[in-house]
């Protein structure tokens, strides 16, 4: 059930209880102190202002497109979303889906990614335990995220709330790459920059990164960070829609 | 639901099947030491005869001067001691350990104590002294990335005394 804002406007005062002598206070119940000092007296005029202004906001994040909130289209999942939102949705959903696949799959049949020449030997796996945990996991993650979705929405049908969440969930999953690529790479500028003062190549930098104990360490820290970010964009997809929604 | 992780556990495994058709040529004599191995993608059961296989044809290619890669070699034995162990480790760089290891410990099964093989123009009663173990690969992991001979790493693992 919606407030809507009409009520608001056909009253004239916000309804003030008020300690009447009509109440049930009987005359010997005296130990009860009548409350003289109530609140202070707002003008109706400022409140009600302040009640519109508030209305408006609700009403703005009612109505936001959301493109990478799972979170937000969980709280409102009892608006349901204009055409445009759903073809926003639609688009962006297919983009950054098939970006997530794409990596998956490059991990698992590429020779060049997953296949090393070893010298005397020919080309050998490369592939190592904790690679293959964080695609099972993030592969688990999504693909139960998309099965209680499915029989959510399938219980209670709420208009393109499936493809909504979905969509957004997506994307989040890219938003938060793109933003931890960003810090990583602030963190490598400064690096290089303190390096590069001391009149020394800068590429060792890289190559202290990606080989030896501090490579190992990062990309497994790396593995670990991309199964939290696929955790946190699909964690709203289990949520339950109910019958009161 | 079971479908659903059982059809995963199906993919990852192809991962293994990838691997297992790659092109694999061996070299040398080291035919026996590979079908020792475990077709696998992972490195959990077989690793030592991948350091095996990786001894083999370290020693057989440092023979014949065609070791080209033995300092990189030597930066995954360095980089197989990190706090993670055996979980970071692929089947790639457990053979390139073994190639790395293999050497040293052949350079110095064959030197340490012997005497210089100068001709016999020139007798001399020096002796070498090698160094094997953690030290060794410290020290070949930080050479210039080029082609090694069997002399040449004798000449930075050996001493003369």
């Amino acid at each position: 059930m919606s407030i809507s804002p009409e009520i608001l406007t056909e009253q004239s005062t916000p309804h003030i209880p008020q300690n009447n002598a009509s109440l049930d206070n009987k005359p010997e119940d005296s130990a009860i102190p009548q409350d003289t000092s109530s609140s202070p007296p707002l003008n109706d005029k400022s409140e009600n202002s302040a009640l519109a202004r508030e209305w408006q906001l609700m009403e703005k994040q009612r109505h936001k497109i959301r493109l990478c909130d799972p979170r937000g289209v969980y709280f409102y999942r009892h608006i349901p979303c204009g055409w445009f939102a759903s073809l926003l949705h639609f688009v962006t959903l297919l983009i950054s889906s098939l970006l997530i696949a794409a990596a998956f799959l490059f991990w698992l049949f590429l020779p060049k990614v997953v296949e090393v020449d070893v010298i005397g030997v020919g080309s050998v796996a490369n592939v190592t335990i904790i690679d293959a945990l964080e695609l099972f996991f993030t592969a688990l993650i999504v693909t139960i995220g998309i099965h209680r979705l499915v029989r959510q929405t399938r219980k209670f049908s709420v208009k393109r709330y499936g493809m909504a969440m979905l969509a957004n969930a997506c994307n989040r999953v890219i938003v938060s790459y793109l933003k931890l690529t960003i810090y990583v790479s602030a963190l490598l500028m400064v690096g290089v920059f303190s390096v590069l003062e001391n009149e020394q190549d800068a590429s060792f930098l890289f190559e202290r990164l990606s080989n030896g104990v501090v490579g190992d360490v990062v990309s497994v820290m790396g593995s670990v960070a991309s199964i939290i970010i696929f955790y946190r964009a699909f964690s709203s997809c289990h949520k339950e829609l109910s019958l009161c929604d | 639901m079971r479908l659903i992780i059982l059809s995963m556990l199906f993919c990852l495994s192809m991962v293994n099947a990838n691997s297992a058709l790659a092109k694999v040529d061996v070299y040398g004599d080291c035919k026996q030491q590979y079908q020792g191995m475990v077709a696998s993608s992972f490195v959990l059961f077989s690793k030592k005869e991948l350091m095996e296989l990786g001894t083999c044809t370290g020693v057989a290619l440092l023979k014949r001067n065609r070791l080209s890669t033995l300092v990189y070699s030597c930066n995954e034995a360095q980089e197989a001691r990190s706090v993670f162990g055996i979980a970071t480790l692929s089947k790639a760089e457990a053979i390139q350990v073994g190639q790395c290891v293999g050497v040293i410990n052949y350079i110095y099964d064959r030197y340490d104590g012997e005497r210089l093989d100068y001709s016999a123009y020139r007798r001399s009663n020096y002796v070498y002294s090698c160094i094997r173990g953690r030290a060794a690969v410290d020290l070949l992991s930080k050479e210039p990335k080029r082609s090694y001979g069997r002399n040449t790493v004798r000449d930075l693992l050996c001493d003369r005394h």
